[in-house]
């Protein structure tokens, strides 16, 4: 209520500025970036010992060599086809989710409601595991033989299984702030259910579906347990190819791979962010 | 200064400044607070009292300035070592401690024993009438019963000053007038110095002994309730403790005991007084604003028809009815003016009868004697000293 | 707000609500179901499975080897999970109290890495980890300077610190894969501190140190308390995953130490003990079942 000591509330207890607090930041932000950090910088590193100890000078042969590895590029393509047809499938079941859970009541709401946040909550390896057996036990399992790019369909199947209810999830928070008032105002002016849907909901939904997009992009990137589970022989996505090549040995190429991968995720990041700052702005 | 006479304060501030960034939200505040007195920091939102209450509080340091408790440099001391205890605005009882922890914390704070423990919070608990309520956890209490939980846990420490911040604001209009007078009572009871922020003039004014007046970080004056009305020093303070009608001072003399004051609409009005009000000056008011002011409750209200001949010891305004709002014990009547403002008068209902039969627009007379007239500046000098 | 009720646009609702409830159906319950069914079956050839209703599958879990497994599971997610709270905590508080333009950057600190693959998390901590690596590499910079130091103030004879550095050794000891969980957890375990910090009201710490508690009583009496819905959170994010880890074991432990998704990988993957591997996850499933319970007793009773 006092407007000018808001504009600079000191708090009693103004842990940011003790410097044992800050020192425990500062070391763990080491501990949590130091080894991508080094990732990078050994990715240069011309050097074709794996473990990259020593510095031996500054070369891309290892960026060269990732982008000239086939395998590499298909599981690539692989993951960004997924990713891509995953989100899209995600955004679309997590809409539909959000708007029935927040709209309606129903009964065993609270059973609907458990069973969409399940998939989030359980180890992945039962997930994988379960999807395993699925499409083996329906005989959906993909073979050598299946073409591109349907050989991915059970990843991407899988993958939309555990991303669409995080999708669900961020659409839902962004619903949840919304005036049911401004439905029942377009309504008052003439306005048809489907017409509100279109012209005031969607609308309002719109940075949710954006943020649950970029989610579900990250998190079918990132994934590898279910994938490692449920890939056929010949659909290996950027993270598996990327586990066999450290189970076989280490060397700089995977440090240069793993960039390239770390270098999407910032982009995903930085758009994320500036399509947030928009949204800020265009409120204001 | 009348300090000789008065006791040793038990909280003295001098010169109290507080910046945050290039804003100073407190400014050269220095008041004396007396022992077992119910004192009052009132201003409208953002004058800087709830800052000033902090760094009594010790959550806040000052900028500049110095703060004694019983004589003691206090300024710097952190709060839990303060013999000053607090309740929240939004009374900040432990949602986790039964209501008989809540009171119990401070004591196990301080290392007192479990006996003496059970016995303090059973006074405590009783003297604000919540002996039942011991057991109870505070997502069980109304908002008024949380409040005297507040008010125990910080009084079953014995402090030297109980601050409120904003006592009544959360609780409904019925409780609000109970708690007031049960908050006064249960100062006389326990003879704790308290100290009350609020933005409520009316709940100041009912309650406090003595009030200051905080506007834009800066103190503007520190009297009784009554002293506040009756003398206010400036014309912020006199609009903000009840209304007043105020009409510019275009010249002003000062002689013999008289001023002589040149005021637009009301022409030339003699004021006796010794000297001109601190913050006014004689000569052309054009750089140092003065106004003649006065309140709705000194004005009556004639019809023009029967009106007696003019005393020249009055001033008069002429106009029209207005509305008339009924307001339980008084009415409030508006005279129209015109293009001018209109004046309103704060009026009892026996001389009411003759004015609720006229139509609105009849022509009247608004007049206000010469004894209730304020000559007041219209900004507080930064050289001002203070009243008291 | 006002929720409708489904009956009054029965058409609408289904639209919406079938095809979320069908896919969940086809691709959830239906798979673990199967492997429910499975976890009660015996190998009756290559890849046919029967379900004879047996609990062998169950009763193997109970089997030394396996409980030793599953022992460590817990052990090690219990310690992983146990330093990742010990560590979130503050860096929650540094946030939470932080200038609020300051906080959405900070934010982004912590989840910058969360967004960055989890294999490729591991896979840096390899090249961290090792008996010649960065660590060890700090470790014995730091070593050298305590010694030096040691021998300044004239007590090098005594060689307080040893005669020689030893490296540590992190990967393929538990010690690795609970640095490797802590670091891919740690973003988890921050967040929901962090949230429930936020909204807790200030003025609770500032009547506590009103009363006369110092700033260690406050966190101890108020500040803990009234964030420990945040903590259990944390708590139970932070240890669903990591009992259920199978990259960090798998890469930082070297096969040395396993943990229990390593051993259900192996039943799938190698053994082609199918049965087996099934009545395991759903072992995993049930205790993450008990301990969401828990977490919701948890609040239950907090909330009366």
């Amino acid at each position: 209520m006092n407007n000018i000591a808001n504009q600079n509330p000191k708090k009693p207890f103004e842990y940011s500025r003790k410097w044992s607090m800050r020192l425990v930041f500062i070391v763990s932000m080491i501990f949590l970036y130091a080894p991508i950090i080094v990732l990078i910088v050994f990715s240069f590193n011309n050097s074709r010992r794996g473990g990259n100890v020593i510095w031996r000078g500054f070369t891309t042969d290892y960026y060269k060599k990732a982008f000239a590895n086939e395998e590499l590029m298909l599981a690539f393509a692989n993951s960004i086809t997924i990713a891509v047809s995953a989100t899209i499938v995600s955004v679309f079941l997590g809409a539909l989710t959000a708007i029935f859970l927040w709209r309606f009541r129903f009964p065993f709401k609270p059973l609907a409601e458990g069973l969409v946040s399940l998939p989030i909550v359980i180890p992945e390896i039962c997930l994988g595991v379960s999807l395993a057996m699925f499409f083996s036990k329906m005989g959906l399992w993909t073979t050598g033989d299946t073409p591109w790019p349907l050989n991915l369909s059970n990843i991407i199947l899988a993958h939309i299984t555990f991303s669409f209810p995080f999708a669900a999830m961020v659409i839902r928070t962004r619903l949840q702030n919304f005036n049911r008032e401004m439905e029942e105002a377009a309504k008052d002016l003439g306005a048809s259910e489907y017409r509100v849907f279109r012209d005031i909901l969607l609308p309002h939904m719109r940075p949710g579906l954006i943020a649950a997009a970029l989610l579900s992009f990250t998190l079918s990137l990132d994934d590898f347990v279910i994938t490692f589970f449920t890939s056929g022989p010949n659909t290996v996505t950027f993270p598996v190819k990327i586990y066999s090549m450290v189970r076989f040995s280490i060397t700089p190429e995977i440090n240069a791979a793993s960039t390239l991968l770390i270098g999407l995720t910032l982009l995903l990041t930085y758009i994320a962010l500036r399509y947030q700052r928009q949204m800020i702005n265009k409120n204001d | 200064m009348i300090s000789l006479i008065t006791p040793e304060p038990i909280l003295s501030l001098t010169n109290i400044g507080k910046s945050f960034g290039n804003v100073d939200a407190l400014d050269g505040v220095s008041v004396d607070i007396r022992e077992g007195e119910i004192f009052a920091l009132l201003g409208p939102s953002g004058c800087g009292k709830s800052t000033l209450l902090r760094i009594i509080s010790g959550f806040e340091t000052p900028t500049r300035g110095e703060l004694k408790l019983d004589g003691q440099d206090m300024t710097r001391t952190p709060p839990n070592k303060r013999p000053v205890n607090m309740v929240f605005q939004s009374y900040a009882v432990f949602p986790h401690m039964s209501v008989a922890d809540n009171v119990a914390y401070g004591l196990k704070m301080e290392g007192v024993g479990s006996d003496d423990i059970q016995h303090r919070v059973d006074t405590a608990l009783s003297q604000v009438h919540l002996e039942d309520f011991k057991h109870r956890m505070p997502d069980q209490l109304s908002g008024g019963q949380k409040q005297r939980v507040a008010l125990a846990r910080a009084l079953v420490k014995k402090p030297r000053v109980l601050l409120l911040d904003e006592p009544l604001s959360a609780l409904d209009a019925k409780l609000r007038d109970a708690m007031r007078l049960e908050l006064v009572k249960l100062q006389e009871t326990v003879g704790v110095t308290f100290i009350i922020v609020t933005h409520d003039q009316s709940e100041a004014l009912a309650m406090a002994d003595r009030v200051a007046v905080l506007e834009s970080g800066r103190l503007r004056q520190v009297d009784t309730p009554s002293g506040l009305y009756q003398r206010p020093v400036d014309a912020f303070v006199a609009d903000f403790i009840g209304r007043v009608h105020s009409f510019t001072a275009l010249h002003i003399e000062h002689a013999n005991a008289e001023a002589v004051v040149q005021v637009a609409e009301l022409g030339e009005i003699r004021l006796a007084m010794d000297a001109l009000p601190s913050g006014v000056r004689a000569g052309a008011q054009t750089d140092v604003p003065a106004i003649i002011a006065f309140r709705p409750e000194s004005v009556a209200v004639s019809l023009a028809a029967d009106s007696p001949s003019t005393a020249s010891n009055d001033i008069v305004l002429p106009g029209v009815l207005g509305d008339i709002a009924f307001q339980g014990q008084h009415s409030i009547v508006e005279v129209t003016r015109g293009n001018r403002p209109s004046v309103t008068a704060t009026i009892n209902h026996s001389s009411l009868a003759s004015l609720q039969q006229q139509p609105i627009g009849t022509p009247v007379i608004a007049r206000c004697a010469r004894a209730d007239l304020m000559l007041l500046p219209a900004e507080l000098g930064h050289d001002t000293e203070q009243a008291q | 707000m006002s929720l409708e009720d489904y009956r009054q646009q029965p058409k609408v609702f289904a639209a919406f609500a079938l095809p979320t409830l069908v896919w969940l159906l086809l691709f959830f319950v239906t798979p673990l179901t199967i492997i429910w069914l499975y976890s009660f079956g015996e190998n009756v050839s290559l890849v046919n499975i029967e379900t004879t209703w047996t609990l062998d599958n169950y009763v193997r879990i109970f089997q030394p080897e396996i409980m030793v497994l599953l022992w460590r599971s817990l052990w090690i997610a219990g310690i992983a999970t146990v330093i990742c709270l010990a560590i979130a905590y503050p860096i929650a508080l540094v946030i939470a109290t932080a200038r609020e333009d300051k906080k959405p950057w900070l934010l982004l600190l912590i989840m910058l890495p969360f967004w960055t693959n989890l294999l490729i998390r591991t896979y840096a901590l390899l090249n961290i980890l090792g008996t010649r690596g960065r660590l060890n590499q700090a470790l014995e910079w730091l070593w050298g300077v305590a010694n030096t130091a040691v021998n300044r103030i004239g007590l090098g004879g005594m060689q307080l610190l040893g005669e020689n550095f030893t490296p540590l050794k992190m990967l393929g000891t538990p010690s690795g894969v609970i640095f490797g969980i802590v670091y891919v957890s740690l973003p988890f375990a921050i967040l929901p501190i962090y949230s429930s910090l936020e909204r807790l009201d200030r003025s609770y710490l500032e009547a506590s140190l009103d009363l006369g508690a110092g700033q260690w009583k406050t966190f101890r009496y108020v500040l803990l308390p009234m964030t420990m819905t945040g903590v259990v959170t944390a708590a139970i994010i932070t240890f669903i995953p990591a009992l259920g880890q199978f990259i960090t074991p798998d890469l930082l432990g070297r096969g040395q130490v396993d943990m229990i998704a390593n051993v259900i990988e192996r039943q799938f993957k190698r053994a082609n003990d199918w049965p087996f591997g099934s009545a395991l996850s759903l072992f995993l499933l049930y205790i993450t079942f008990v301990l969401l319970a828990v977490r919701s007793f948890y609040d239950s009773r907090r909330s009366h």
